[in-house]
């Protein structure tokens, strides 16, 4: 036998070949790819969470050893300090510090120390979140001690049938199992909407391209609070999505109604996408085409293509977007006040939190602070995990040499129409928040079932000039912005040349500082700066000025730091040197070589935390309501929303102040782009 | 195994002409070089070869298959990039298996024990046998070449495509994996196009060299060929070194006569046949400079008179630069010869040794009628331009 195939290798070969060959059918191919990827998933999920405790683990080692030793090892960093620093850099350091330990650290510090302490007694104990717990808008399940029984509260009527209308509204479980589901949902969407988009304008060469990019441009600065008010009215009844698509296109078989947590979920979801755009954006640019081209070369095309390849490289910066978009999502203030008269809206823990405040009176609902520690924990650990992995954001795939072949497609005329077929409707609903915001700034009357509103109108505008709280307002919001951006940029040039250019110890968990504010909730800040600094020099009754000028400060700091340092990065040391060594002392140096250099960056920083500050709302919300003469605009914009005045249309004089925000914001936007291109990084500010 | 066919091949990117007029076939089971300068279009005529380029106009066969208007992963190419292009997010044994996963044949797939043993026998084959678990920053340079060159031939395709594969690498692991590539290349008898601007990789590994420039292909033949009979100016320069006289001719008849500055003359051959060369056409007398020799070997020797401007001891020779009148020429003398600087310097240089160029480049191949790039011919030649 053996011989026999010896002798006739054709026969061998064909019996190795049909052992290896099995018949390849779609099904099989289906099944073991789910199979796989899930796998993957559940695989990469349990890594990233066990990687997180030796990292956590060094990180407190690595504290510890100081403590160790501490006077070799003081005299250590004393030395290395001083080695590294001079007078100037020292003062800077030492500024920065100043503010964000008293305008960060501390504000945040006494939010933990007031929850966990009992007002009575003065100690620790967790009666706050006892409490918490047990009040059946935060937690579900409560305990009723007399009937010794369980009882579970929750509004699971989603979707509402009525004769010519269905209400889809979301489920109501509490405001933590709220605010968790909704920016899960809301982080599923933006990264099937900005991933999408991002794949298209990176991979694909088509008519119209550099418009449909210039349009993409504007959602990335918008804040849901603006957005919120425009689509509230085009989803109601007589809004304008049902008098289009029900009334007019006879496109719905019903009306349809979205209310309460599906509504912010369709607000934050349109609003957020643009971060994850951004970064997938970037990440498909990034990748090394030749990665691609040796998948394509041994038989890989089309989605195989994208899964194996593509989709798994880009993965770090679009994680990176997701987490912020959950974070994001979980500490929006501005939606649930607009959606405030539906139930469930206030059922979320940003509105709890500021419900805590809103008596105005000297002492809070300690819930607040209870649920700005739950609002920490995951701002924290989202933030975390986005810098942890930030050093493998972009697979260092370590390749050098070789062409750099971009791989752009020039699509048919004929797949345009297609993509086009698909895009419009896509851009509609991406730009809806400022589509919807700018008609309803300029509409007339509305008769119920027109699309557009019967006559425009300027006269909404009025609210500008006409009311001197408004115009004030907006007098003293360019004021703080001005004075915070001013501030911002000495204090944040100066972080970013110390982490770019200067060996210091703990120069990591400095640059984690000066970011971190992207990350943390502006309602625990504003908790924690009511708590600390009430009824006191810092923060007078009425006059939350100072601290608001402080919070934009802190919050808005990372956007001048990131494009400060973007811009140092690409400055090379060798300029600075070459100066230092033909006679001009540090200080001169930086006056007169680096800043030139990296100044249009930091322009480009200087106006995007200017453009956010005004913009800001959670802070300026909740301490603005404790001294409304000094609050900005954001504040009013709200007090006009909510108001029933006669002398005025509510949502459409609101709109004009959303507008007013929203041109500040395009203008800012159309000239960073300019500036800093597609880095997301500065943009986005992790 | 598959004869690669070129006709007629042209490819621009907008005003640039990458390449054009490229006729040659590519025999089956050897390999192929295309050498050349950087931007001479070596590379963009691989990637024609590999799909991702389609040409402005001309066919690409595979024996009798026309594949030009077909698709990269539809070629059954193998290609290594520069940069090796190994996927970060995946352990050596993916990397490699990834293909073997994607191939049918006849509508079956591989199974998954069928892929274990072909990816094993393949990094066997590039010697990595037991690092299939590691992930690409765990290897070295050399490691992630074979890496790159075991994912290519798994998947058994009938060409492969090598794009400067060892320009990354330090001169001792080059050698090394030249070695390897030849060895692989030899035993599995696969077509192998290989780019690179280095020459002395090109004739040492090349079974077939082309001498690019400026997107043309002016010489195609093996290395012997290449080196001793060099059909222009640009091939006898790049490869290995040549000096170059100026002259014009005097006459033509077996041998060539051309009169060359300082009232001399000089005899040598022609290294084109069919070109037509004409009394008084300027062109350049070219010869290896260790084709000089400072004594006469053969009674019809030209003698060369020039002046020694710099003498250089590189241990196993002496270079010696002289000028013959306004001209620069190097010559490669014993290293015990007895020359300094302002010397007079007579040398000689055997007829045949002597090859008489024309000085147009390609503009002047156009001229030769059996040459792929002769003016009005769409036909190819059986055999490389001789």
């Amino acid at each position: 036998m053996r011989e026999d195939s010896k002798t006739d290798p054709l026969i061998e070969a064909k019996d190795e070949f049909e052992d290896e060959l099995i018949p390849d059918r779609f099904q099989d191919n289906l099944i073991s790819s789910l199979a796989s990827s899930s796998r993957r998933f559940g695989r990469g999920i349990v890594a990233k969470m066990r990687g997180f405790g030796p990292w956590l683990f060094k990180g407190a080692k690595g504290i510890a050893s100081f403590f160790r030793n501490p006077g070799s090892r003081a005299r250590e960093t004393y030395l290395k300090f001083r080695r590294e620093l001079d007078t100037l850099t020292t003062a800077q350091l030492a500024a920065v510090l100043v503010t964000f330990t008293l305008f960060l650290i501390l504000p945040l510090v006494s939010v933990v120390a007031y929850s966990f302490t009992d007002p009575s007694t003065g100690l620790p104990s967790l009666v706050h979140f006892q409490n918490l717990f047990s009040d059946s808008n935060i937690w579900p399940w409560t305990f009723d001690t007399s009937s010794q029984q369980w009882y579970f509260f929750a509004d699971t009527r989603t979707i509402i049938l009525g004769p010519t209308d269905i209400t889809i509204q979301g489920w109501d479980f509490g405001a933590i199992i709220n605010s968790i589901y909704t920016a899960i949902i809301v982080t599923f969407f933006s990264v099937l909407l900005g991933v999408f988009l991002a794949f298209i304008v990176a991979r694909y060469d088509f008519f119209g391209k550099s418009v449909i990019r210039t349009v993409l441009i504007f959602p990335i600065l918008a804040t849901p609070f603006v957005g919120a008010i425009g689509i509230k009215s085009f989803l109601g009844l007589n809004g304008l999505i049902n008098n289009l698509f029900y009334d007019t296109l006879h496109l719905f078989p019903l009306q349809l109604q979205l209310k309460g947590l599906a509504a912010i979920i369709f607000v934050q979801s349109l609003s957020f996408f643009s971060l994850v755009y951004l970064n997938a954006y970037s990440s498909f640019m990034s990748i090394d085409p030749s990665l691609e081209e040796q998948a394509e070369n041994l038989g890989a095309t089309g989605s195989k293509l994208f899964r194996s390849v593509t989709f798994p490289l880009a993965m770090p910066g679009i994680q990176a977007g997701a987490i912020l978009t959950f974070i994001l999502s979980i500490e929006d203030l501005g939606t649930p006040i607009v959606f405030q008269e539906d139930v469930q809206a206030k059922h979320t823990l940003a509105f709890q939190v500021f419900n805590s405040f809103a008596s105005g009176s000297l002492g809070i609902d300690p819930k607040g602070p209870a649920i700005g520690i739950i609002l920490l924990v995951f701002a924290l650990t989202g933030f975390l995990t986005i810098r942890k992995y930030a050093g493998v954001r972009s697979y260092e795939s370590g390749t050098k040499g070789g062409q750099w072949n971009a791989r752009v497609r020039r699509i048919s005329n004929r797949t345009t129409f297609f993509l086009y077929c698909l895009l419009i409707p896509l851009l509609f609903l991406a730009l809806i928040p400022q589509i919807s915001v700018i008609m309803l700034s300029f509409a007339g009357p509305w008769t119920s079932n027109s699309v557009l509103p019967t006559s425009w109108t300027l006269e909404h505008y009025s609210i500008l000039t006409t009311y001197p709280a408004v115009t004030q307002s907006i007098i003293y919001t360019l004021t703080y912005g001005a004075i915070a951006t001013v501030i911002i940029v000495l204090l944040g040039t100066s972080a970013a040349y110390i982490i770019a250019r200067r060996d210091i110890p703990g120069k990591t968990y400095f640059d984690l500082l000066v970011t971190s504010p992207i990350a943390l909730p502006g309602i625990v800040i504003a908790t924690g700066f009511f708590v600390l600094y009430y009824n006191t020099p810092v923060f007078p009754i009425d006059a939350p000025a100072f601290l608001i000028i402080m919070s934009y400060t802190v919050r808005k700091f990372p956007f001048t730091v990131r494009a400060a340092y973007a811009g140092l990065q690409s400055t090379p040391v060798v300029l600075e040197e070459a100066s230092q060594n033909v006679g001009a002392s540090k200080n001169q140096t930086f006056a007169k070589i680096t800043m030139p250099l990296i100044g249009v960056s930091v322009l480009a920083g200087s106006l995007l935390s200017f453009v956010y500050s005004v913009s800001e709302v959670s802070t300026s919300l909740i301490l603005g309501s404790l001294g409304p003469e000094q609050a900005p605009m954001t504040y009013w914009t709200k007090e006009v929303l909510s108001s029933h005045s006669s002398s005025y249309a509510s949502a459409n004089s609101a709109a004009c102040l959303g507008v007013l925000m929203m041109a500040m914001q395009m203008v800012v936007i159309t000239v960073t782009n300019k500036i800093l291109g597609a880095r997301s990084s500065a943009m986005t500010g992790i | 195994m598959v004869e690669i066919r070129l006709e007629n091949l042209r490819k621009t990117f907008g005003n640039i002409v990458a390449t054009d007029e490229v006729n040659m076939i590519l025999p089956e089971g050897e390999l192929s070089t295309l050498l050349g300068p950087s931007g001479c279009g070596k590379t963009t005529l691989l990637r024609l070869i590999a799909g991702f380029y389609v040409p402005d106009h001309g066919r690409i066969y595979f024996d009798d298959r026309d594949v030009t208007d077909l698709p990269p992963h539809k070629r059954n190419t193998g290609m290594c990039f520069q940069n090796y292009a190994l996927w970060p997010h995946m352990t050596v044994h993916d990397n490699v298996a990834y293909g073997m996963k994607l191939k049918r044949v006849e509508g079956m797939k591989y199974t998954e024990a069928a892929i274990h043993t072909r990816v094993s026998k393949a990094l066997d084959l590039v010697r990595l046998g037991d690092l299939g678990h590691r992930h690409i920053h765990q290897l070295s340079g050399g490691q992630q070449q074979r890496v790159a060159l075991a994912r290519a031939l798994v998947i058994e395709p009938d060409v492969l495509l090598l794009d400067e594969p060892l320009s990354n690498l330090d001169a001792k692991l080059r050698i090394e994996m030249r070695e390897e590539i030849i060895r692989i290349q030899s035993e599995m008898s696969i077509t192998t196009v290989y780019v690179t601007h280095d020459q002395h990789e090109a004739l040492s590994i090349s079974d077939g060299v082309a001498v690019m420039d400026k997107g043309y292909v002016q010489q195609f033949a093996n290395p012997r060929e290449i080196y001793s009979d060099p059909q222009t100016v640009f091939v006898a320069d790049f490869i290995g070194q040549c000096t170059f006289i100026d002259g014009t001719i005097t006459s033509i008849g077996d041998s060539i006569r051309v009169n060359i500055p300082n009232n001399q003359q000089i005899v040598g051959h022609t290294t084109i046949d069919g070109y037509p060369f004409q009394i008084g056409e300027a062109v350049k007398a070219a010869v290896r400079p260790e084709d000089l020799n400072l004594q006469r070997e053969r009674p019809n020797d030209n003698e060369i008179v020039g002046q020694v401007t710099r003498t250089i001891y590189v241990g196993n020779a002496l270079e010696v630069y002289f000028m013959v009148g306004d001209i620069a020429a190097e010559a490669l003398l014993d290293p015990d010869s007895n020359l300094k600087e302002g010397d007079s310097i007579h040398l000689f240089a055997p007829q045949d040794e002597v090859m008489i160029l024309p000085v147009g480049g390609v503009e002047s191949l156009r001229k030769v009628s059996s040459h792929p790039l002769y003016l009005g011919s769409s036909s190819i030649t059986d055999e490389p331009n001789a």
